[in-house]
């Protein structure tokens, strides 16, 4: 067997074994130590073959025949675990979905017995298609998987279905995310009836034929796809909305994979071959605003934000926007590298968030104010995460961000690097507010402690992605063994770092002690940010003008006016019958009338009738 | 294939069994069950034999008798495995219709028997080969669906506006009594349609056989053009092709669910085997020319079925609408006049069948459960009755053509045929109706299942008939969604055949 096809047919037993212990009513607990245990599997299998690259690129491949019409077209579905960035993610996906499994049999251990193993199906299904998302090698395989990880976030949105406010996000994001995979499903039909093919690897051989509109088309509509899973811009209200979900949810799907599986995806497409035609050189041009735009609003929503699980949805977007910038720029390893490492400190501090709801029961940070001690444990790990995410140097979120300012510096484009310099500084503004609350290190006298005593399985993961978390150059390293660009080739000038640097240690500061000034300072931009961010009432707009009251109008018209006419002819030949029924009034006299009528018409109509065929006759 | 005809005489046979028996409630359950699994058994014997144990080349053919020698009429049958693909899915929507009244009261034995009639008619009517027999078998399956609206169905209140409201008023809309004349009326008129259009093009012809019809050449005529537009308004009445759809509607809401199931598993499907039985085949040359036409009618379909499905607030309406659209991709498929438009038409044909089938089950079991089909009603399926909700919701994922699913499929080899015409624009017509099927589709899931209201709490749930049932339509489903090879290379010289080389049905 090869392996990879073992790697796949583990991957696909998790969803199955909690399936089988759904309907054999198995232990609760099964639920998630199964999956665990098979995943840590597939981690222990892959990580050998993994580092000592024994997968070359012929039999890290396999490969399948999915949609086959004979002599004439087929489409293959193919998985690839020779490509080392793309392994190292998809080990980073099975390592970060593990710790979320222990997790969350902690979190969600007071719901009912049906409900419980429904939460573990469903993660485990993302999971799995998480994972064949970020192996798989052609259009076709990753557009399937890519579905399955809008299903899975959509039933977890909605998970507590009792709040209607949960089930009103996960149909809106949904319905967003659908309208993506729309054009995603178009992209790969225009690519494939074009091109013939949807492999990666084919483009990467063939693209002196991508110059051709079609193929443009085709990569734009991806893009388009791309920017609604990852919450960009004009499709951004859903993932706010989606933190009704259950917080490891969120860590896992909403931060961490399905919400940057789209940089992956473009990652794929060969940046060289993203850059041939001038359509998609266009669509990059904008992929990189619209990149900027998200970093920029996403931070200051996040500042403005006061409850956790809303500024870590806000900042996430920020970030995933600043992996944009980088895609945009054509530069996608770097986007790649950002993804790595952001994926460690956003889940961590989700996780985190976590925590804090589930012992203290709210996430509002007015409310929570020091109820952190920042000696313990768990404010060690908020230190970490914090500072981790404002990016501060030796931490794992600092060198992939800089090393993106560093390629717009390179660019030459000042004024969107201004833009995202300010995005930084709001980024450790909001980072360091939410540790400067959540702990006592300015509510000295505070008694409140109230997250103490907590359980293991909340501990071991975050006790793993702080790890991650604190040690940089750790990451870097792991990273950039992957991609075989060697560490001294990439060496970020320090003249960039150091004033990044600078500032973000100053927004601390500043934060530190003057936070009612600096909020009030930043009243306005923050209204404007709200402005540009809030499109939800144009989305409202557009389903009640252009589908809600169109198709109030034309179910009317349909019942109404084509019914109507339709039945218009059986009551006309009812009420022809009638006439004629009328005509049956037993008045012996109208009878002889009539008869005289009928023979009279029957001559004149006899006469004519000859007259024409006479003529015809003649004619002929 | 003598013994595959048996299929014909076996639900005759297992109505008078349910006939004489009809006190016996186990005979008259479980008779017609038996009966179908059995013509199932036969298929796919037949399918075995003739199709993978043996590499015969020749589509079996027979004719038993002349019915009217000089006119060329005769009782003949011919199979391909374009006939074979949608007997399995006939025969699978007769067992599901047949499970849907396993729990009805009210004289089982005749509702049985009507459903094993129309299967008489359906099979007839896929294995003919002969127009006439096409025709004959053709009204059999027709003419019981209006007993079965009349002693079954249900009366619905529709609120009528507009021009025509006094009409309607007059007609007393909604009621089963109108649903039933409606229904009928409307189909005779197409078949009275079609009739003329299978007697100009038989007497044309001088045999009504099809595979004579289709292997001789055709020569461009005012009659056939007659004859091709009278089959198409027949034919198209009788698939749902717009305007000729307002029948869908309140012929399935007024219908039990088993006749919901029938008409929109197969009997909706009449139409287009009519189109890859008849038109294409025989009247292939003013296909090409009008097929401009079809295209138009079918993209209105399409989108018009899905924006009007959008805002029904009866659950049967909401289906009925969106098997109107869903339609609409078949006709789509079959006007592109491709090889792949081909197989993506006849994958649709069969994936539709299927997912309506267990749409309209589900819909069945909820109005049972709940009493009620408005969807401003309904509401907490996931939390009391969670199995029913899940296929439910599995019945709306694979209707937006989720991948994995048999909908998917189809609607990709339907895509791919339209984006390869070269019409490039026509692209957005189902984009755009898949973005409102999932806009409906969606809304009704969050209203009915997710949706938690406390005082709502009849918690009944599948019971282990339903199970059956629905667990086999749902892996079908799957199974075509997940190897869909299988089918795409069973279809794919028969529909190949059918577009390059008139007559080769005889290959």
């Amino acid at each position: 067997m090869n392996f990879v096809n073992l790697i796949i047919f583990l991957s696909i037993l998790p969803i199955v074994s909690v399936f089988s212990n759904n309907l054999l009513k198995g232990p609760k607990q099964l639920n998630w130590i199964l999956p665990a245990m098979i995943y840590s599997s597939i981690l222990i299998l892959m990580i050998p073959i993994y580092s000592f690259n024994v997968l070359s690129d012929i039999n890290g491949i396999s490969s399948f025949n999915f949609i086959e019409i004979k002599n004439f077209w087929f489409l293959p579905i193919t998985f690839h675990l020779g490509i080392k960035t793309y392994t190292l993610i998809s080990l980073v996906v099975l390592g970060i979905s593990i710790l979320i499994l222990i997790f969350s049999s902690k979190f969600i251990e007071n719901e009912s017995y049906s409900r419980y193993n429904k939460y573990f199906l469903f993660l485990t299904i993302f999971i799995t298609s998480m994972f064949l998302f970020v192996i798989s090698n052609d259009l076709l395989g990753s557009f399937i998987f890519w579905e399955f990880l809008g299903l899975a976030s959509y039933f977890l949105i909605g998970f507590w279905n009792k709040d209607n406010e949960a089930i009103k996000s996960s149909t809106i994001a949904f319905w967003i995310t659908r309208v993506g995979d729309l054009f995603f499903l178009s992209g790969i039909i225009i690519i494939s009836s074009k091109f013939g093919t949807l492999n990666y690897i084919l483009f990467e051989t063939t693209s002196s034929l991508s110059n051709s509109t079609f193929i443009s088309t085709g990569i734009v509509f991806i893009i388009i796809a791309v920017l609604t899973k990852s919450a960009q811009f004009p499709f951004n209200i859903w993932l706010p909305k989606a933190m009704k979900g259950p917080t490891p949810v969120s860590a896992l799907i909403h931060s961490a994979t399905m919400v940057v599986a789209g940089v992956i995806l473009l990652g794929k497409i060969d940046s060289a071959f993203l850059a041939v035609s001038p359509l998609v050189g266009n669509s990059l041009e904008i992929l990189f605003y619209i990149g900027v735009i998200s970093t920029f609003v996403g931070s200051i929503m996040a500042y403005s934000e006061t409850d956790i699980k809303k500024i870590l949805a806000y900042s996430t977007i920020s970030h995933i926007g600043l992996m944009y910038v980088a895609v945009g720029l054509g530069q996608g390893t770097f986007a790649e590298y950002h993804l790595f490492s952001h994926s460690f400190f956003k889940s961590m501090l989700f996780l985190l968030a976590g925590v804090v709801i589930a012992t203290l029961g709210n996430s509002d940070l007015e409310q929570l104010k020091g109820t952190v001690k920042k000696t313990s444990l768990i404010g060690i790990i908020l230190l970490i995460g914090c500072l981790s995410l404002s990016s501060v140097y030796l931490f794992t979120g600092s060198e992939s961000k800089e090393a993106i300012l560093s390629i717009v510096i390179e660019e030459g484009r000042y004024i969107e690097l201004g833009i995202l310099i300010i995005s930084v500084f709001f980024t450790a503004l909001y980072s360091s507010r939410l540790y400067f609350n959540l702990t006592d290190i300015k509510f000295k006298n505070s008694t409140n402690y109230k997250l103490q005593n907590i359980s293991w399985r909340y501990y071991i993961p975050l006790l793993f992605l702080a790890l991650f978390s604190a040690f940089g150059p750790i990451t870097k390293r792991i990273f950039f063994d992957s991609t075989g660009i060697s560490l001294d080739s990439f060496n970020l000038n320090l003249l960039y770092v150091i004033p990044i640097q600078l500032i973000i240690i100053t927004a601390i500061i500043i934060n530190y002690f003057y936070e009612k000034n600096i909020q009030d300072m930043s009243l306005n931009l923050k209204k404007f940010a709200k402005r540009i961010f809030d499109s939800e009432p144009i989305y409202i707009e557009i389903y009640n003008k252009c589908f809600k009251e169109l198709s109030i109008y034309i179910a009317w018209f349909d019942r109404n006016i084509i019914d109507g006419l339709i039945n218009v002819i059986p009551i006309k030949i009812l009420s022809t019958s009638k006439f004629l029924m009328s005509m049956q009034d037993g008045i012996a006299r109208k009878y002889a009338i009539r008869v005289v009528l009928f023979f009279v018409l029957l001559a004149l109509f006899g006469a004519v009738f000859v007259n024409i065929s006479n003529a015809g006759v003649l004619v002929l | 294939m003598t013994y595959l005809l048996s299929i014909l005489i076996l639900p005759i046979l297992a109505s008078i069994i349910v006939n004489i028996y009809r006190s016996k409630i186990t005979i008259v359950r479980y008779v017609p069950i038996l009966c179908s699994l059995i013509s199932l058994l036969i298929i796919s014997l037949f399918t075995y034999l003739q199709y993978f144990s043996s590499s015969q080349v020749f589509n079996p053919q027979i004719m038993l008798y002349q019915l009217f020698p000089t006119l060329g009429i005769s009782m003949s049958f011919i199979t391909n495995k374009i006939s074979i693909a949608l007997l399995f899915l006939a025969n699978i929507t007769i067992i599901t219709a047949l499970y849907s009244t396993l729990k009805t009261e009210k004289r089982l034995n005749e509702i049985n028997t009507l459903i094993l009639l129309i299967s008489v008619g359906i099979y007839g009517l896929i294995l003919a080969d002969d127009l006439f027999v096409f025709f004959l078998f053709y009204e059999i399956a027709v003419v019981p669906m209006f007993l079965m609206i009349m002693n079954w169905g249900y009366n619905l209140d529709r609120e009528v506006s507009g021009p025509f409201s006094k009409i309607l008023n007059y007609l007393s809309v909604g009621t089963k009594n109108y649903g039933a004349y409606k229904i009928t009326l409307y189909l005779l008129f197409g078949s009275l349609l079609i009739f003329f259009g299978v007697a100009i093009i038989g007497i044309q012809g001088g045999t009504f056989s099809i595979s004579a019809l289709s292997s001789s050449n055709e020569i461009s005529s005012t009659k056939n053009i007659l004859a091709f537009f009278l089959l198409l308004v027949g034919f198209g009445s009788h698939s749902a092709l717009w305007p000729f759809h307002t029948w869908v509607p309140d012929g399935h809401g007024t219908a039990p669910t088993a006749g919901s199931i029938i008409f929109a598993g197969i009997l909706m499907k009449i139409g287009v085997i009519g189109f890859i039985k008849v038109i294409i085949p025989i009247l292939g040359l003013e296909f090409v020319q009008y097929k401009t036409l079809l295209i138009i009618l079918a993209s209105i379909n399409i989108i018009y079925g899905a924006f009007t499905a959008m805002m029904q607030d009866d659950l049967k309406y909401l289906a009925a609408y969106a098997s109107l659209s869903h339609i609409g991709y078949i006709f789509l498929a079959l006007a592109m006049y491709s090889h792949i438009g081909m197989i993506g038409a006849i994958t649709q044909t069969i994936s539709h069948g299927l997912i309506i089938c267990l749409l309209f089950y589900s819909v069945g079991l909820i109005h049972k459960i709940k009493n009620t089909r408005s969807i401003s009603q309904l509401s907490s399926m996931l939390d009391n009755s969670p199995n029913l909700a899940y296929v439910f919701i599995f019945a709306a994922f694979a209707s937006i053509g989720f991948p994995l699913t048999s909908g998917f499929i189809a609607e990709f080899l339907i895509m791919l045929s339209v984006y390869l015409s070269e019409q490039y624009l026509l692209l957005f017509v189902p984009i755009f109706g898949i973005l409102i099927t999932t806009l409906y589709m969606f809304r009704t899931v969050k209203k009915i299942c997710f949706r938690f209201i406390s005082s709502d709490n009849t918690n009944k749930d599948l019971d282990v008939e339903d199970k059956t049932i629905v667990y086999l339509l749902i892996i079908l489903i799957c199974l075509i969604g997940i190897f869909p090879s299988f089918l795409t290379e069973f279809i794919n010289i028969d529909s190949y055949y059918i577009l390059n080389e008139a007559g080769s049905w005889k290959n």
